[in-house]
């Protein structure tokens, strides 16, 4: 897929998580979509897709956050590659147990790291006084977990068709070449 | 085997750039050097975040009439009472108003509290979790600078400006943690620190344990920080936690701003 179309993907569903997250919050609770996003690319397209989408929708998502910028994108980066390494080790890849561990490793390891990074950043005078307690932040990363299984679900699904249209169009683009190769046209 | 190394190496690779360069934006970021580039990064998409807020409220607010539909003629009748005694009310702080400036004049009393204030649109929340902060469409290139008091109508704090860029500002809820306000309440004049809690709600620590506070007083802002005019209206107090081991007591508030329907603020600019 065409880093542009990649992009703009990824810059919309972090506008969605800034704008809708107000509406749909419960009890300050919101899914992360950007993180579950990037799970689902990284399960359905490979690896390295899943790494570029945390990358950027860490870039987008650091530009609104109070918190020193990097610390999301560092933490998106670290939660896809640790879940990647995770996925498929405990079930078949696709599968409900599969993506519900990737899930669960996803939104403990991104909120523990993130929460690493703003004690840091705090320690070192980085974050302009703000910080983070660890023992809400906890209990607030499980029910974020519920939120971001129920949508890791829906994207899974969305994002496995177009996947499968993306590969469609792909090898039909291939196609008249192959066929002028073997004669046939 | 050499396809997986190779696939391995690859991964490698691409996981410690990208590393080194969110690394990088984190350090120059926290040495200042980094803010330029992002007031450039927001202005630019500041014209498709409007856009995008602006629908999502117009779906929301589609949708909440439906959901309260059952609710309004009940909370109509409310208002209704709430709004006659409150005229009462108005026309009796005028008088009192009036009485006031006469007197202020007699003695040779300086006028204060009068502030500027700009209106500000929110459109859009911080995403992380444990924080309560918010984003606002104005910034330094509109006069909004750092630590700003930021209300809602009527003159209701709800938080104060955190960072300002050049087209947008970042504001700090006063329920959120990190935000810690001197307060006072307004009929016994017990003073104390308000401390937001998790965005759940407030709590005043540090009032004198031969103060007095009780369930239903109002607390507002003391303008001693210098930061908030004095009398801003934070909230009710709904219970008092007391001990007599402790030298302080506590009361938890119950803040007067609806942080769930926040759409149009007001940053105080400037204040005497």
């Amino acid at each position: 897929m065409r880093l542009w179309i990649s992009i703009l993907i990824v810059f919309f569903i972090s506008l969605f998580q800034i704008t809708l997250t107000e509406y749909i919050s419960i009890s300050g609770i919101f899914p992360n979509l950007v993180l579950v996003l990037a799970l689902v690319w990284c399960v359905v397209r490979g690896f390295r897709q899943g790494v570029i989408w945390a990358f950027t929708g860490g870039l987008f998502l650091d530009l609104f956050s109070i918190y020193p910028f990097g610390a999301i994108t560092l933490s998106l980066i670290f939660a896809v590659v640790v879940s990647s390494l995770i996925n498929g080790k405990f079930a078949e890849k696709s599968s409900f147990l599969s993506i519900f561990v990737t899930c669960f490793a996803a939104t403990i390891f991104y909120n523990i790291f993130f929460y690493s990074l703003a004690s840091l950043s705090h320690l070192i005078g980085f974050s302009g006084g703000i910080s983070l307690q660890f023992s809400h932040l906890a209990n607030s990363m499980f029910l974020q977990f519920i939120y971001n299984l129920a949508f890791i679900f829906i994207f899974y699904y969305l994002f496995l068709r177009f996947s499968e249209w993306l590969k469609r169009r792909e090898h039909n683009s291939r196609m008249p070449y192959k066929s002028l190769r073997n004669g046939s046209i | 085997m050499i396809n997986a190394v190779k696939t391995v190496k690859s991964r490698f690779t691409l996981v410690v750039t990208v590393t080194i360069v969110a690394v990088i934006l984190f350090i120059l970021y926290g040495l200042g050097l980094f803010l330029p580039v992002q007031s450039f990064g927001l202005a630019v998409i500041k014209p498709v975040q409007k856009v995008v807020n602006n629908v999502f409220r117009e779906v929301a607010d589609f949708f909440s009439v439906f959901s309260s539909i059952g609710e309004l003629d009940e909370e109509n009748q409310k208002l209704k009472l709430e709004l006659d005694s409150l005229k009462s009310q108005n026309a009796r702080l005028k008088e009192f108003e009036n009485e006031n400036k006469v007197l202020r004049e007699q003695l040779g009393f300086e006028g204060h509290d009068n502030f500027k204030q700009s209106p500000v649109f929110v459109i859009g929340r911080d995403p992380n979790l444990d924080i309560n902060a918010i984003m606002i469409d104005k910034g330094k290139k509109n006069g909004v600078e750092k630590d700003m008091p930021v209300i809602a109508s009527s003159g209701i704090l709800v938080g104060y400006v955190f960072e300002a860029y050049d087209d947008y500002s970042k504001v700090l809820l006063i329920t959120d943690k990190n935000s810690v306000i001197n307060a006072v309440v307004q009929d016994t004049r017990a003073t104390g620190n308000i401390k937001g809690q998790h965005g759940i709600g407030l709590l005043m620590e540090s009032i004198p344990q031969n103060e007095s506070v009780k369930e239903g007083d109002t607390v507002v802002t003391s303008g001693l920080s210098g930061q908030f005019p004095k009398g801003l209206l934070i909230g009710k107090v709904e219970s008092v936690q007391e001990s007599q081991n402790q030298l302080f007591k506590e009361a938890r508030v119950s803040p007067s701003a609806d942080f769930e329907q926040l759409e149009i603020c007001f940053v105080i600019t400037s204040f005497k």
